[in-house]
């Protein structure tokens, strides 16, 4: 434990040191401290993932706190190793990412604040006492709200952020009342206390649920979901990319914390879990097909992984109820290989992402294209971040995903209709997104970086600076590696899934290391074939005329950028038919009469929830709480008077009683 | 042996089923027609042949072809035929060949975006559409169907899923009707899609693949081909029953392909394609199918009646 103690100073030395570097080096200076500091914080949390002793670290703090535990169990050991590799990538990122920014006025505090961000995200998955549980929670808010807006001379960047904070504060209200009734109720503020107080079963189901829905709304469930399409376009993409990729995983954290909580939930529970999952994976990667926007489309598809995550999580805990482990360990399995897949394909694609933005200066889709002749690798590296998050064989996103498909398979074997049901429900639905992400990410791959540029594009675009590049390829040579040899996957994630399993005696994972043996040769296989067709396509076409013509425009001639094909009407075919699911708002002027003018066509999207949820109840709030208005008039004498009314009342009461 | 008159299946069989529908659709047209093996002829020819591609694309277009066929074989390895087992095989493995399916139609679609060509485009966002229809309803059929296995690899559901009076001939009667449905919306056959149109703006698949030439062209029309047999194998292991004379199972299986063969050529013949707006209706045809059989596996399996 003390090293991760130290790794922590590091962390904070880095980001207090930075102000007093020169600007140049800022950056570079910077990311040293964090390689550094996360360097020692893997070391200390591999060691911790196979210790048989969970480490443990006792801080005594003045009266209310008390005594505060930092321990960490495998799961703790799994987040930390999650966040340290998706601080490292993204402070190294930075360094070419903030280039432009040199000698901003707010760098340093940007700096400092990021390492706030790491530091409090490697303590709220390690502590282990409510009070101090909270205050970490809400600096993991707070500095992260500061990130976002780092762009802070634009209106909608500001905006944004605050939506996010507001959010994340009434998330933080149900997680707070959920920690009040089990503090009240096993007296005590250390989360071992929880684990047996024997609360009857409503109660447990209630406290789950807050839990559920206050750390829900840090990862992203759906009618939780809509900061993210908000505050992942208006941070810096290196924020970006760690917001989705690690911080939001700091929710499933919670829950999967509350999950270790509570034996006895009832039998709904995973069905509720279920359900709203399958809900966000859908309506999530829906959403994200409608966008325009690059980064917004990346934060929904943030959303369905976190569904898929969920799903898995569901499966997991409802395997102890029906009493087959294998559905239990291949849905923890999944969901926890899936966290750290995500947290890597996620990052990728923020990064390419972020590298177009910062030659290109735009993320709307409409505008850019013919991107992979400019920046060749950052194509590259940008088309294996959306294959493997569409979860196609050869990469990371496939294995997680076969895993929960697995687990709901296992549940279909198990002899009750209403499982039954859902478990081929949530396999189509999860099929269903399978597709919808390959129409997202064609769309998104396609329209940026194939074809012609529709707008012209500034001379200067190529390829991002090497700190960058060596971010991404260092990325996407993760996302196929653990797709080759899936069993490094397994054996990370392995001592994890051992604590939920419910008998807790140890369990042999011999036949999951066995078949994804099976698996990784099957890739072999595959590729064996890819370069035989390889060869034969070589050998036929050797010696023969390969010329070069422009595309056929099927007898149009004067053919140019302007008609390609746009994102938007790329997924309009599909828009039409899920209609009733995805608001967009849409005014069109054709084109008319017989000497016609120009005509012009606009869409809006709209997110559902947002639209249908949360600003009726936004207006509603807003009316309701305008009714107290006057209380605060702004008029010093009358706030006097107020404590003046109050000591009189206190004084009545006194007497009185 | 199985294992070696499987290969020979993959490798011989498609353009065999393709030539059968040829032949029906011309024989129902009241002409002759080409040969069955016309399609070898046609392909052979595309091999031998240079190519052209259009200057906007890169390395992503001349390498989509090859990731289309090579998805397509890899997948076809794990689809039992004849009745027996399939070459690969393993828990969950109908997951991977659907995904298979899906990285071959990425890279399809990725490669006519990169053409720069509105037509394409068009073609594009239909194909996606249509893929991403059929897709839950394929997977809830199949996966009702893993009930009745114990293990859940494809070989094993095909295997379990015969005319029985376990099962039910519904259920399996169901489950051919959504496949044959499959079959024409991954084949891009009529009513989803008319191969033979010569209207750019009516084609889906067609569309997609204006601009490849050469062996590139005939990697795709050999993909295409070998998905239909693989659908149609599919279908054929839903009706024989496992295990059994190989050669007697080979004789059945065999009919019951240029079966499904036939019939995609008579309703090639009798009816036109759907309008556009139409077809994601028929598509979901499906997934409705799906919703029944899961129905019917649930009342079979946990209700009273039988």
């Amino acid at each position: 434990m003390n090293d991760f103690i130290l790794a922590l100073f590091v962390l904070f030395a880095g980001g207090v040191l930075v102000p007093f570097s020169a600007n140049r080096y800022k950056s570079v200076f910077f990311a040293g401290f964090v390689f550094a500091g996360s360097l020692f914080v893997l070391k200390f949390a591999f060691r911790a993932l196979f210790a048989a002793q969970v480490p443990e670290k006792f801080f005594l703090m003045p009266y209310p706190i008390g005594e505060i535990r930092f321990s960490c169990d495998p799961m703790s050991a799994f987040f930390l190793v999650v966040i340290a590799l998706g601080s490292i990538f993204s402070s190294v990122y930075a360094v070419g990412y903030l280039k432009p920014y040199e000698g901003k006025d707010n760098l340093s505090a940007h700096y400092f604040l990021f390492s706030l961000l790491i530091i409090s995200m490697f303590l709220v998955v390690t502590v282990q006492n409510v009070i101090a549980f909270l205050i970490v929670w809400e600096i993991m808010s707070v500095s992260s709200f500061f990130l976002v807006a780092f762009e802070y001379e634009k209106n909608e960047v500001v905006l944004a952020g605050l939506k996010y904070l507001i959010t994340m504060n009434i998330g933080l209200i149900f997680i707070l009342i959920g920690f009040v009734v089990l503090s009240v109720k096993s007296a005590s503020f250390d989360f071992e206390a929880f684990r047996n107080i024997g609360l009857s079963r409503k109660w447990t189901d209630l406290i789950f649920v807050l839990f559920f829905i206050g750390f829900g709304t840090k990862a992203g469930f759906v009618p939780f979901h809509t900061w993210l399409p908000h505050a992942h376009p208006a941070a810096p993409s290196h924020v970006s990319a760690i917001m989705s990729a690690v911080m939001i995983k700091t929710g499933i954290y919670g829950i999967l914390r509350s999950v270790t909580f509570f034996q006895n939930v009832s039998v709904e529970i995973p069905y509720l879990v279920i359900f709203i999952s399958v809900l966000t994976c859908v309506l999530g990667i829906m959403n994200a097909s409608a966008q325009k926007e690059a980064k917004k489309l990346l934060a929904y598809s943030s959303v369905e992984n976190i569904g898929i995550i969920g799903l898995g999580i569901g499966f997991g805990i409802l395997g102890n109820f029906l009493g087959n482990k294998f559905i239990t360990i291949f849905g923890y399995m999944g969901a926890f290989a899936h966290i750290i897949n995500h947290s890597f394909f996620k990052s990728l694609l923020f990064f390419c992402v972020g590298s177009v933005y910062q030659k290109t200066h735009t993320l709307n889709m409409e505008k850019l294209g013919g991107l992979i002749k400019r920046m060749p690798l950052n194509s590259m590296f940008f088309l294996v971040g959306s294959v493997a998050i569409c979860a196609f064989p050869l990469f990371n996103g496939f294995i997680s995903e076969i895993m929960i498909y697995l687990s709901a398979l296992s549940v279909i074997q198990s002899k009750s209709p209403l499982s039954f049901a859902v478990a081929i429900m949530s396999i189509s639905s999860l099929a269903f997104t399978g597709a919808i992400a390959m129409i997202c990410f064609s769309k998104i791959f396609g329209i940026m970086f194939l074809g012609e540029p529709r707008e012209s594009l500034p001379e200067d675009i190529g390829d991002p600076s090497k700190p960058m590049l060596l971010a991404e390829s260092v990325l996407a040579l993760i996302c196929l590696a653990i797709g080759l040899v899936p069993q490094m996957l397994i054996y990370f994630v392995q001592p994890v899934v051992q604590i939920f399993l419910s008998d807790n005696t140890y369990t042999d994972f011999g036949i999951y290391f066995k078949f994804m043996n099976k698996i990784s040769l099957f890739f072999l296989v595959f590729c064996a074939i890819f370069a035989l067709l390889f060869f034969v396509r070589a050998i036929f076409l050797r010696g023969k005329k390969v010329s070069s013509y422009k595309t056929w425009g099927c007898g149009y001639q004067s053919s140019s950028a302007k008609i390609q094909y746009t994102g938007s009407s790329y997924s309009d075919f599909f828009m039409r038919i899920t209609k009733p699911f995805i608001k967009i708002d849409e005014k069109q002027y054709y084109p008319r009469g017989l000497f016609p003018k120009k005509g012009n066509y606009h869409s809006v999207f709209k997110d559902m929830v947002d639209y249908y949820v949360v600003y009726p109840l936004v207006k509603l709030v807003r009316r309701t709480l305008d009714l107290f208005g006057w209380i605060q008039s702004g008029n010093t004498q009358r706030y006097i008077l107020y404590g003046l009314v109050f000591l009189v009342l206190a004084i009545i009461w006194v007497l009185w009683w | 042996m199985i294992k070696v008159l499987n290969i020979l299946f993959l490798f011989a069989v498609p353009f065999l089923f393709t030539g059968i529908i040829t032949r029906v659709k011309s024989l129902a047209a009241g002409r002759k027609g080409p040969s069955l093996l016309q399609h070898y002829y046609d392909f052979f020819k595309l091999m031998k042949k240079g190519e052209v591609i259009s200057r906007t694309t890169s390395l992503i277009f001349r390498i989509s072809p090859l990731i289309g066929l090579s998805t397509t074989i890899f997948a076809g390895l794990f689809v039992p035929v004849f009745g027996h087992k399939s070459i690969f095989g393993f828990q969950g493995d109908f997951i991977l060949v659907a995904y298979l399916f899906g990285l071959g139609k990425f890279f399809s679609l990725i490669g006519s975006l990169e053409t720069a060509s509105s037509f394409e485009g068009m073609g594009c966002a239909r194909e996606s559409t249509f893929s991403a229809l059929a897709e839950p309803g394929f997977f809830m059929i199949i996966a009702s169907l893993a009930f009745l296995g114990k293990t859940m690899s494809f070989s094993s559901i095909l295997a379990n899923s015969y005319i029985n009076p376990e099962l039910s001939g519904m259920i399996v009667l169901l489950g051919v009707s959504a496949l044959f449905i499959m079959i024409l919306v991954e084949g891009c056959r009529i009513p989803v899609d008319d191969p033979n149109t010569h209207l750019e703006l009516t084609m889906v698949h067609e569309v997609m693949v204006l601009d490849n030439s050469g062996p590139d062209f005939g990697f795709i029309l050999y993909s295409n081909a070998l998905k239909m047999l693989i659908f149609a194998s599919i279908l054929a292991n839903l009706i024989i029953p496992p295990g059994g004379n190989l050669w007697f199972s080979m004789l059945v299986f065999m009919v019951l392909v240029a079966c499904v063969a036939v019939c995609v050529g008579i309703i090639e013949s009798v009816i036109a394609r759907f309008r556009m707006s139409h077809v994601p209706q028929f598509i979901f045809l499906i997934t409705s199918i799906g919703f029944i059989v899961v129905a019917c596996m649930i009342l079979f399996n946990f209700g009273e009646i039988r």
